[in-house]
């Protein structure tokens, strides 16, 4: 049941009904038991995962306070509290590694020990590992951090990490944002209610009407890129780039949107990324809470860690304090991408992606000076708009260019796409009519263009405030047709039904 | 309040907007089952005696009209393109809601479906057109159990499985859906006639050869003998499909609920078993009729009986149906079996009345264009002919192959010039109303312009001394077969519209027939459009 489907929206409507139906106090179980019943539906055998993972978490921060609250002594607290926290991550870990890796390894041990049938094992991947993992993990480290405090009802705890909305794509929610809110009492709001289902259809319109349009075009070049021209796998670059957007994008649309109608704020996962002008602030608008999540829980604690520190100190002592600072950064952030990487996937292209995007921005760090005077020397106005616009579409090409180093699967058929782009371009192919003959035909593609557009157009309104709060306030026949467009733009241009096979939400696969 | 209005708004775009994205199964499939079950519904109640259902052979192999014409008997083709067994009993029990047939007639084709075969098309044809209700919701679970990736929410929202056509649509879409009785009761006029190449008796020993293979060969290029393997189907599989034949029993006992007698029966058809999978044999015949005897009904193989059908003409597709002169044939022969065995009502009715006129208005049409002998042809031209304007323009050569007979043919509808052709010889000619309104013979190319009403056409002939051309452009469009021999073209003065075009090559003896059989189904679309639909 995902979200494109009959069954979710029966659920949502269900879930909508018994929330405001139900006396408020109880509205928690209601989102609680239609989350079970969610993700049930992807298969009972994957729910005692994610309560093994939850009943952790919450054995170790009920522990964790109990040391804090029975030692007075901070310090002596933490140090207490240490082995219950590493023992709890340990075992969070554990299942999300047995999620990421266990097919791997059962197969492998049982080939190299030749147990009968170990070529056929397959790990019970529970829907959602990593999000409800890193979930979690904040929530233990902010007990024992003393930021957050611990739940003393196992079913809250389990109520906040199964939560439907969240649980297939994120965002990564903290504890102590998201669970207060669900245990407060809500009163149905018209206008709350209302711009949360406009939030719905602007993710649906992105998901259905652009994501798995362009999808059919880039999955179609990028499955034969042997054969493919260089122009075709550059208009399949932009597009995946797009489409890579719309998909992820529109699916936290969605949960933002449903959870708004149940009077919950939901972290915002994405802000505008194409508008980002270097490498590092596209990563603090894209996946902000996979982002944020790193910083605080990654590279912040080895930022301060002692052993950084010395370092770190050896380094300025000995080759200046630039160095000694240029530690300080280089090694969080290579650690934080390559767990990046690993996070998106396991295979050497995602390890490799991880750390394309953690050099470019270590040296965009290191060299910031020298980039500096050497805009300068070259007498570049970096206050002018057109070199916001350059920057932007540098950050733009830089994403494209990290996502074909995963999109095929396979590093050789990446390099040979890039090298395409020099050898075989082929300029004529964005003329001659072939671009229609890639899974769409004219129509479709026009279309897809044309969408895009009025992706950039809406995303140039967001910027100047909010498009639903303007449109609000807008009168009623435009307000009105406004609605109606999108709504229809959905039900006829949307890629579903059975005539195609709509693409699963991209990353779910995480 | 607000919200309300927005919701009903929105409701009604919605449905507006489905209704037009939903494919009009007017014409685009090949027994226009639109027509054929919103015509059914406008019957009055308790109209017909005897009701057909079956797939594409029964909905063109039957003419309602025929029967209505011959001997008074009201009754109704309720048969669809590729029409399942499961579609017919939905269909049956639909009717049964508003009509008490003395005889349900079915065409055993479905029986041998083949369940790998996808069919999903066919069982739209019915489920878009049916009116909502509980028997549609029915169906619709059936439908789901067959082709669960459409699921029944595709149904009752078909905007789910057709939103893609929003690329595809045409000024057709955006009219409304047919309505009102179907002139022909159901039957689907297919008028040209394209003959059936292969004897009867090679289809039988063909088909029965391959129902006994069950032998397969393979010589491998490095392997030094031949490997056999025996297969558990044959080639040729004539047996009849489980879940069809459980339909049937549901449809027999429909009929024996309602006071129906279910009489079996299989259209002739005259193809090849390997190239079409409703090619018919004994092997069949014996199937169903064991069949039947197990369902206490009659099983009437039209196949094997004297029913007159001519394969070399009675079809449009070289035997795997009937045109509309096959369905006449197979309707009286009908007639006289049904009135022979059953008590049935013969009466006239002002609806079929009315009907029946249309009918054998498009008749003149459909004997036109089905006619591939030539002398039978310019009978039809001198039978019909007063108010149709024809035009005819010789190419390359005409002369050789005409006989007395034929000039005379020809001199009697008027036109006095023909028998003067030499070889080779150009020759225009065009009649209006029965009578030559032009004429000219020529040893050089013949260009003629002319203004006829709102007509501007424009002749040529040019003969095998000069280019070889020919050409009947009427409006701007060119009409001419542009082949060896005479081409005619015929316009209906009272439709305002070209109805048939027939090059008939006179060059030789045997006066061959070519038509483009594509163009002649588009020409008999448009006239029953203009003139039967539109009343």
């Amino acid at each position: 049941m995902g979200f494109i489907s009959l069954q979710f929206f029966l659920l949502a409507a269900l879930t909508l009904i018994l929330y405001y139906l139900f006396p408020k106090n109880a509205q928690w179980l209601v989102t609680m038991l239609m989350s079970i019943a969610f993700y049930a539906s992807y298969g009972v055998e994957r729910l005692p995962f994610l309560l093994a993972s939850s009943l952790i978490a919450y054995l170790a921060a009920r522990k964790m306070d109990r040391l804090q609250r029975e030692t007075e002594d901070k310090a002596e607290a933490k140090k207490k509290c240490r082995p219950v926290l590493y023992l709890a991550l340990a075992g969070l870990i554990g299942l999300l590694l047995y999620a990421k890796i266990g097919t791997w390894v059962m197969q492998s041990v049982g080939a190299a020990l030749k147990i009968g049938g170990a070529e056929t094992a397959k790990a019970i991947v529970a829907l959602g590992v990593s999000y409800y993992t890193f979930s979690l993990i904040s929530y233990i480290a902010d007990v024992y951090w003393r930021r957050d405090t611990a739940e003393t009802n196992y079913l809250h705890l389990l109520a906040f990490t199964i939560y439907f909305p969240k649980i297939l794509q994120g965002p990564i929610s903290r504890h102590k944002e998201l669970a207060p809110q669900m245990f407060e009492k809500h009163r149905f709001d018209y206008r709350q209610f209302c711009f949360g289902v406009q939030r719905m259809l602007w993710g649906y319109f992105k998901k259905l009407v652009i994501a798995d349009r362009l999808a059919i075009f880039v999955n179609t070049v990028f499955g034969n890129v042997e054969w493919e021209t260089g122009a075709h796998l550059l208009v399949a670059a932009v597009f995946g780039a797009v489409q890579s957007y719309c998909d992820f994008s529109g699916c936290m649309d969605i949960a933002l949107g449903f959870s708004e109608c149940l009077g919950l704020k939901l972290a915002e996962n994405f802000d505008h990324p194409f508008f980002s002008r270097s490498a590092a602030e596209f990563w603090r608008r894209w996946h902000i809470t996979l982002g944020t999540w790193l910083k605080d829980y990654v590279y912040m604690p080895l930022v301060i860690s002692p052993q950084l520190i010395g370092l770190s100190k050896r380094m300025r002592t000995r080759f200046g304090v630039r160095a000694g600072k240029a530690v300080m950064s280089v090694l969080p952030l290579l650690a934080v991408w390559l767990l990046t990487g690993f996070w998106h996937g396991s295979g050497l292209d995602y390890i490799t992606w991880g750390l394309y995007w953690g050099v470019i921005i270590i040296l965009s760090n290191v060299f910031a000076p020298e980039i500096k005077k050497l805009a300068a020397a070259l007498r570049i106005n970096t206050e002018a708009g057109s070199w916001t616009l350059f920057q932007m579409a540098r950050t733009s090409v830089l994403f494209m260019v990290g996502r074909l180093l995963t999109a095929f699967g396979d590093l050789s058929k990446a390099w040979l796409a890039f090298r395409k782009f020099f050898t075989e371009f082929h300029v004529d192919g964005f003329f001659d009519g072939s671009l229609y003959t890639r899974g769409l035909d004219r129509p479709n593609f026009l279309l897809g263009i044309v969408c895009v557009f009025v992706l950039w157009a809406v995303s140039m309104l967001q910027r100047n405030g909010s498009v639903r709060e303007r449109l609000a306030g807008s009168n009623i026949v435009f307000r009105w047709a406004a609605y109606y467009i999108l709504f229809f733009a959905i039900i006829i241009f949307g890629i579903y039904g059975p005539g195609y096979n709509a693409a699963s939400f991209i990353y779910m696969q995480f | 309040m607000e919200s309300v209005l927005f919701l009903c708004i929105g409701a009604g775009l919605f449905a507006g907007i489905q209704a037009v994205l939903t494919p009009n199964w007017a014409g685009g499939d090949v027994t226009n089952s639109e027509r054929t079950i919103t015509g059914f519904d406008a019957l009055e109640e308790n109209s017909i005696d005897v009701l057909f259902l079956g797939a594409s052979h029964m909905g063109c192999g039957l003419s309602p009209m025929k029967l209505y014409e011959d001997y008074q008997i009201c009754s109704y083709n309720l048969s669809t393109s590729g029409q399942r067994v499961s579609g017919s009993y939905f269909l049956l029990k639909n009717a049964l809601q508003t009509q008490h047939p003395a005889v349900v007639v079915f065409d055993v084709s479905g029986l041998f479906e083949r369940a790998d075969t996808d069919m999903n098309a066919q069982w739209r044809y019915i489920l878009d057109t049916l009116s909502p209700g509980a028997l549609k919701w029915e169906m619709a679970e059936a439908y789901d159990k067959e082709w669960y990736s459409d699921g029944k929410w595709s149904v009752y929202f078909p905007v789910i499985k057709y939103h893609s056509r929003w690329a595809e649509l045409t000024a057709e879409d955006f009219k409304p859906k047919a309505s009102g009785f179907y002139y022909t009761a159901g039957m689907f006029q297919n008028a040209s006639s394209v003959g059936s190449p292969w004897p009867r008796g090679e289809v039988e020993s063909v088909s029965l050869a391959l129902a006994e293979n069950t032998l397969g060969t393979l010589r491998e290029a490095e392997a030094d003998s031949v490997n056999e393997i025996y297969f558990e189907e044959p080639l040729y599989a004539p047996s009849i499909n489980d879940s069809a034949a459980a339909w049937l029993t549901e449809i027999a006992g429909l009929c024996a609920e309602n006071g129906a007698e279910l009489l079996l029966t299989k259209i002739p058809v005259n193809h090849y078993p390997q190239y079409y999978l409703s090619a018919w044999n004994t092997l069949r015949s014996d199937l169903v009729q064991e069949l039947a005897g197990r369902l206490g009904s009659v099983f009437l193989d039209l196949n094997y009986e004297e029913t007159g059908i001519d394969f070399s003409q009675d079809t449009p597709d070289l035997g795997a149906h009937l045109n509309s002169r096959g369905a006449e044939k197979i309707s009286v022969f009908m007639g006289k079996y049904l009135l022979n065995h059953y008590s049935l009502r013969q009466e006239q009715r002002p609806d079929y009345d009315a009907a029946l006129r249309l009918y054998q208005k498009t008749r003149t049409v459909t004997a036109l264009q089905s006619a591939t002998d030539f002398s039978a042809y310019l009978r039809y031209l001198s039978e019909y002919g007063q108010n149709w304007t024809v035009f005819i323009a010789a190419q390359e050569e005409y002369t050789s192959g005409m006989a007395d007979s034929d000039y005379r043919q020809l001199e009697g509808l008027g036109l006095k010039l023909v028998r003067d052709g030499n070889y080779a010889d150009a020759y225009l000619a065009v009649m209006q109303d029965g009578q030559a309104a032009y004429e000219a013979v020529s040893n050089r190319p013949i260009t003629r312009s002319m203004e006829l009403g709102d007509l501007a056409i424009s002749l040529n002939s040019s003969g095998w001394n000069s280019v070889s051309h020919s050409s009947i452009n009427i409006n701007g469009a060119e009409y001419s077969n542009q082949t060896r021999g005479l081409n005619i073209v015929v316009y209906d003065n009272e439709s305002g519209q070209v109805i048939d075009s027939t090059a008939f090559d006179t060059f030789v003896a045997e006066k061959t027939a070519f038509k483009n059989v594509d163009i002649l189904f588009y020409f008999l679309r448009n006239y029953e459009e203009t003139v039967c639909f539109a009343q």
